[in-house]
């Protein structure tokens, strides 16, 4: 790109003022409030449009800088421009409510659209920034090699958002991210319909888990129940036949004792009576009575016999009566106990199903786990996704550290020549120290001084300018020189004539004109 | 004699049927199980075969009940049946618990024996499984005696795991018939000889095809055997091309097409293919019209000309990417993290011009 003429129609001090540029180096020279500035300002606005900030930003910005002084409501200019083998004329209008743009190929008459991009693409995809970092040159504000080496690190941010590639790394991994949440989700909407039928399953066996556990409790209390009644039954059986038995006994035990001193009592007297034969009438009565008292004894002994055989009838009967009344008991007993076991076996067999139906729903939850065709689809999808991204990240890194590489070749080439040899290398290490290479010595650049410094300035824009724009623009040099010596001017001077189609160079000093005469280079000054 | 042979019934299972299902395709296989035995009513057929898998699980009390009650009513069929590797024979096995109805021969030990029936001159011979797993080839040497007029063999195998089957062996066993169990597709083993009758219903979403039971006729002349198709529904898979013409609702209507066609009383595979516009994203959740769609798989691509962006893009990233992916298999990882990665690289230059 070459720029051919400025046509300042109303911006800042100047009003209709067209200025002509040439091919080579083109010089505005002049002290300061000359306007030097307004027309860099103008090219930049002419370039990339000029807007008004919001708020507090307004104050300062450019824009109300360069409101023209006499007539704020016309802001406009126009700029002259070959680009490839045809010349346009871009034409913009800055103020409020004229604010327009416009571009038209003046070769072959084709009328372009700002808008629509053309502007950008005339440009090779240089933005604003991009601009400020290249080729328009003011005197470093960088101070550290710190800075330094951050700009280096933004020039390859750069690379992505304007230059060769406008690949938006960033938000092409967004849209990947996006699509493996997106893959996530549906993933995760299977997962939990699969979840709610484990769920059911689950409540399921949970309730028929707390019915077995009744039931298997009221099994135990019933055998407990069993066992005790079991109990209960041995002892009902055994005392009624045992009572029975002793009271049969007694009564003729009874009635032997008290036979027993009457015999004897009879046999005594009966025996006593024979031998006495002719005895005295005393001992005859003595005898009978004794007999009447024997059989008195032994009706009294009978009595009281039949006495206790009444008694022990009675007895019996009553223990007779008992004895039914218990049978019935014990009837009654084993009936409730028979009914148990009945009961108890029903709840065994009612477990048994309940436990085979538990057992069965473990089984169905478990097939549930199974994971399903789609599923799997979708996990690989996620997978591939993620090795998307991973490639991604990992290749820009890639060509990040070529671009830097080459970025560090070339600015090395420039200040090579334009340091007459002295430094042959930049380079800059993983934490963003630059080193200078002087011949074998390794030299920081926080250790070279202001000059120095403006030339690795100037080396790195200018590389960065070669490498990411396949479309040559103009330098613009804004009171660039300031600190440089005799020799380097010289240097710089010369590598620019040599390898710059335009060179457009602010100054207010008259070293860069004596400079270029004194070499040799062709050069146009407006001033 | 007449026979029908049913095997893999799996009762008590609930196969995949889409949102719409709401626990019905289990009674479905319920109920069509007791169809069955309502057409051997009907048919007065002779006898039914049960090869196996009756059930899906362990088979419960009152389940068994409620069969044998059915068994019960047929005023002519015989019913002979073998428990399979799911039902298969345990100690507590319901199935030894349960005082079968006269006309219920069941097959129960886990040895080769048999169950004789004097009105049909016929002996069934079979076992029944008492685990999940048989890798034994244990119907290689299971000879038909030849004592009886017709010999039938009830078998449920047939694959590594569940006694491995092969087909000449069978062959030379000298049945007049092989009832087989356990492979759920319908497929005759050796023409009118050994056949699978399949699973009545089908229990998957990859079981397709039609499903029923097999009605067989043996005389002296020899045995015929006849497909009789009987499911209540069908497992279908739809396979669909897209094109980069075909957006979300265009393929949305399609299916809803081809569902109507093929009835939309069956259950659905959707398996998508092919090339799509890089900008279009199908919506799977929404494809489900009817709600009978148990799986989709979407294998779609979006339509990208590689070589010619790897041309055009050589020194940049998408290149790059293309590059490093480039020769990997189409079906792979790797090539659907490049198709991934190129849409995405350029959707986002898209959005910024």
């Amino acid at each position: 790109m070459i720029i051919r003429e400025l046509y300042l129609k109303s911006f800042g001090k100047f009003s209709e003022t067209k200025i002509e540029l040439e091919e080579g180096f083109h010089i505005f020279y002049g002290e300061n409030e000359f306007g030097k500035s307004t027309l860099h300002a103008f090219i930049r606005s002419m370039l990339f449009g000029l807007t008004k900030g919001r708020g507090r930003a307004a104050k300062n910005d450019l824009f109300t800088k360069y409101e023209p002084w006499d007539q704020p409501s016309y802001y406009a200019g126009e700029m002259t421009f070959e680009s490839g083998d045809r010349t346009f004329i871009i034409s913009r209008r800055f103020d409020r409510y004229g604010k327009s743009a416009s571009l038209v190929c003046q070769t072959d008459g084709e009328i372009l659209s700002v808008e629509q991009g053309d502007m950008d693409m005339l440009l090779d995809g240089m933005s604003e920034a991009a601009f400020e970092n290249t080729i328009s040159i003011g005197q470093t504000k960088a101070e550290t090699s710190a800075d330094l080496g951050a700009e280096l690190r933004n020039y390859a941010a750069n690379y992505y958002c304007s230059g060769n590639s406008e690949m938006d790394v960033e938000r092409a991994l967004a849209i990947l991210k996006e699509r493996r949440k997106t893959v996530e989700n549906r993933q995760k909407e299977i997962r939990k319909k699969k979840q709610e039928k484990r769920e059911k399953v689950e409540q399921q066996a949970a309730y028929i888990s707390e019915e077995i556990e009744r039931k298997q409790a009221e099994e135990e209390q019933i055998s407990k129940n069993i066992e005790q009644g079991k109990q209960e039954e041995k002892r009902i059986v055994r005392t009624p036949e045992e009572e029975q038995s002793t009271e049969k006994q007694n009564v003729w035990d009874v009635v032997k004792i008290k036979l027993l001193p009457v015999v004897f009592l009879a046999g005594v007297a009966g025996i006593s009576l024979l031998f006495q034969g002719i005895l005295k009438w005393s001992v005859l009565s003595g005898a009978i009575i004794l007999e009447i008292v024997f059989l008195w004894k032994l009706m009294e002994a009978f009595r009281q016999a039949e006495e206790k055989v009444q008694q022990e009838t009675e007895e019996s009967r009553e223990a007779e009566k008992r004895e039914v009344s218990l049978e019935h008991e014990q009837e009654r007993h084993r009936e409730a106990l028979r009914r148990m076991v009945v009961r108890r076996e029903l709840l065994r067999e009612e477990i048994a199903e309940k436990q085979m139906q538990y057992e069965n729903l473990c089984e169905q939850g478990e097939e549930l786990m199974e994971v399903s065709e789609e599923y799997v689809v979708l996990e690989e999808k996620g997978r591939a996704i993620q090795l998307a991204e991973d490639t991604i990240r990992h290749l820009s890194t890639d060509v990040r550290k070529e671009f830097e590489t080459r970025l560090n070749e070339v600015s090395s080439e420039i200040l090579c020549a334009i340091t007459d040899g002295k430094y042959d290398r930049i380079f800059i290490d993983e934490n963003t120290n630059i080193y200078l290479l002087q011949g074998a010595q390794k030299i920081s650049v926080g250790q070279v001084s202001r000059g120095t410094m403006e030339q690795i300035y100037f080396a790195l824009r200018m590389a960065a300018a070669e490498l990411m724009y396949e479309e040559e623009f103009p330098v613009i040099l804004d009171e660039t020189f300031a600190y440089y010596d005799e020799r380097r001017l010289e240097n710089t001077l010369r590598w620019l004539a040599e390898n710059k189609r335009q060179i457009i160079l602010f100054t207010c000093q008259r070293r860069e004109l004596e400079m270029l005469r004194k070499l040799g280079i062709p050069y146009h000054v407006n001033g | 004699m007449n026979f029908i042979q049913i095997a893999d019934v799996h009762l008590g299972a609930a196969p995949e049927a889409g949102r719409r299902d709401d626990g019905q395709r289990e009674k479905e296989i319920w109920d069509s199980f007791y169809k069955v035995i309502d057409i051997c009513e009907e048919k007065q057929i002779d006898l039914l075969l049960i090869a196996g898998d009756l059930f899906h699980r362990q088979p419960l009390l009152r389940e068994l009940k409620e069969i044998n009650y059915h068994f019960g009513k047929l005023s002519r069929t015989k019913v002979v049946l073998i428990a399979g590797n799911h039902d298969y024979i345990r100690k507590d096995s319901r199935y030894l618990q349960i005082a079968w109805s006269e006309n219920v021969y069941p097959l129960f030990e886990t040895t080769l024996h048999r169950a004789v029936i004097e009105e049909l001159d016929l002996a069934v011979y079979g076992f029944s499984y008492d685990r999940r797993e048989i890798r034994e080839a244990r119907y290689d040497e299971a000879y038909a005696p030849r004592d009886m007029k017709y010999e039938i063999l009830l078998a449920h195998g047939g694959d590594e795991t569940h006694i491995p089957i092969k087909k000449a062996k069978l062959k030379a066993l000298g049945y007049d018939y092989v009832a087989l169990g356990h492979i759920h597709k319908p497929q005759m083993l050796l023409k009118d000889y050994a056949a699978f009758s399949g699973s009545l219903e089908p229990l998957d979403q990859n079981e397709t095809g039609r499903h029923g039971f097999l009605l067989g006729e043996i005389t002296e002349k020899g045995t015929q055997i006849r497909f009789v198709p009987f499911a209540k529904r069908q497992y279908i898979h739809l396979h669909l091309t897209v094109d980069i013409e075909m957006t979300h609702g265009a393929l949305r209507g399609k299916i809803k097409e081809e569902i109507e066609q093929n009835g939309t009383a069956e259950l659905y595979k959707i398996i998508l293919e092919g090339q799509r516009d890089p900008e279009i994203v199908y919506d799977i959740e929404d494809l489900d019209y009817y709600g009978n769609i148990v799986e989709i798989l979407d294998h779609t691509v979006p339509a990208y000309h590689y070589e010619q962006l790897y041309e055009r893009n050589k020194e940049n990233l998408l290149g790059r990417l293309i590059g490093h992916f480039m020769e990997c298999e189409p079906e792979s990882i790797e090539y659907q993290a490049m198709c991934e990665g190129v849409s995405a690289i350029l959707a986002a230059m898209e959005e910024r011009s």
